[in-house]
């Protein structure tokens, strides 16, 4: 019997050395390609006919394009306008790389606490790059929280610079649980199934048990997937939104 | 925006190079990792498979960030603008013939308030002269009437008049007369009158 945990395992399809470091071609890497080939197909071929009127695909490109620019201008307002294309490429990437692993004998790359703390780690060093740049020493007012008694302020900054640094951990272990926790649990379900088939005799009908399950939790993790990229999302443009407007 | 941008690229490739610098510091921690192999630990924390979803990672990113901000969003976003600005024209171009139309239906009103006085204007003139036509021929008959009466009632006092003289003549001679046969006096003419005058004034008084 498999690990339930063996399907996340990175497996080089190609090797590539660059500088010392390996950067073989893997499982992980030929996903992430796809998921922006896939995408940026979808979106180009879905506008193709640039209709006044939209049909199914290019309704659904506009969409996705609607929804994310709403999701900025509410939540940045007008100077989020600059990081548009960046906030859509990341919930497209991270929506596509989710949906991509539910596909069976796919790899989920969102899974990987490396890439989606190389995600975080980077949208909150930009932020906070961009914060200073724009605010100067100002920024550091952030940390500060208005109105707060006098005496509970050094309290409040302690908490206030954790909270903030403690941010690209949790936004990157929040998609990283969900994904490893969701794929673990749809696969452990399939290896009892499996397994209850293999038993035989009486026991096999039981396996319909397990099997349905699946079938719930596959549905459940559509839903993970979407909404965990929307939240990653989301949570990037307010974590944006901060550092422009500061309070 | 452009500095933004150009700040964004700085930031990745310091990032980059900081994970560089992370990967020789763990580099004994990388080949201990290697010497247990697949032990059944968690895939994620197998460091040397770091380096390579770090580097993909990146690249990919890059491609769509790249991909989506110079081919595949404008496309959307003229698609979308082209679509507003011809909502926008539709609209603005319906207003104007609301416009139009309620002026065309004040001009209407306006012609239609201006004839409606000229029509009353009209009935107004058409009675005032008819009124003053039938007053004046009611005047000029009236008139008229007014005078044959008095030429019939002055006829009639006149032929009256005559009648009276006449009634007291013949009155007054024949009661003379009589007079003078019965008691042989001889009343002169202008007495008689006189009596007979007096008489019919008592019996006209009488009869009313």
């Amino acid at each position: 019997m498999h690990s339930p945990v063996e399907q996340f395992t990175i497996k080089a399809l190609l090797h590539l050395e660059l500088f010392g470091f390996d950067i073989s071609f893997s499982n992980s890497a030929l996903f992430m390609i796809l998921a922006v080939v896939l995408s940026v197909l979808f979106l180009t071929f879905a506008m193709r006919p640039r209709q006044m009127v939209p049909g199914r695909a290019q309704a659904m490109a506009e969409m996705l394009y609607e929804f994310i620019s709403d999701m900025v201008s509410s939540n940045v307002g007008k100077e989020g306008r600059p990081f548009f294309p960046f906030i859509f490429t990341l919930f497209v990437f991270l929506l596509f790389g989710n949906m991509l692993g539910l596909i069976p004998y796919s790899y989920t790359f969102t899974s990987q606490i490396v890439v989606t703390f190389v995600l975080a780690a980077f949208i909150f060093i930009g932020i906070t790059l961009i914060a200073i740049v724009k605010h100067g020493w100002h920024f550091l007012t952030f940390f500060v929280p208005p109105g707060a008694p006098k005496v509970l302020i050094p309290f409040l900054i302690i908490i206030e610079v954790v909270s903030y640094f403690v941010r690209p951990v949790s936004l990157s272990v929040r998609l990283f649980a969900n994904m490893l926790a969701g794929h673990t649990m749809l696969k452990v379900f399939a290896g009892l199934a499996v397994m209850i088939t293999g038993a035989g005799g009486i026991y096999a009908p039981g396996a319909l048990l397990p099997f349905l399950a699946l079938i719930g939790l596959t549905g459940l993790e559509v839903l993970v997937a979407a909404l965990q990229a929307y939240v990653f999302t989301i949570l990037t443009c307010m974590y944006l939104n901060d550092a422009l407007h500061l309070h | 925006m452009t500095r933004m941008v150009r700040g964004a690229w700085v930031l990745m490739a310091s990032l980059i190079l900081g994970l560089v610098s992370v990967r020789f510091a763990l580099g004994a921690v990388d080949e201990h990792a290697d010497s247990h192999g697949d032990s059944g630990g968690l895939p994620q924390l197998d460091f040397s498979t770091w380096p390579t979803q770090i580097f993909w990672l990146v690249v990919s990113f890059a491609l769509a960030y790249i991909l989506m901000w110079r081919v595949a969003l404008p496309r959307i976003g003229s698609v979308l603008e082209e679509r507003h600005n011809r909502i926008q024209g539709d609209l603005k171009r319906a207003k104007a013939a609301s416009e139009n139309a309620e002026q065309a239906r004040q001009a209407f009103e306006v012609m239609l308030a201006e004839s409606r006085e000229k029509a009353s204007a009209v009935m107004r003139e058409a009675t005032e002269s008819i009124r003053n036509k039938m007053e004046r021929k009611i005047k000029t008959s009236n008139a008229s009437t007014a005078e044959k009466m008095a030429e019939a009632e002055s006829d009639i006092a006149e032929a009256k008049a005559r009648a009276m003289i006449d009634v007291v003549d013949i009155a007054s001679t024949s009661a003379a007369e009589a007079v003078a046969q019965l008691t042989n006096i001889k009343i002169s003419q202008a007495d008689a009158t006189k009596q007979v005058k007096q008489i019919n004034d008592t019996k006209g008084e009488q009869n009313g």
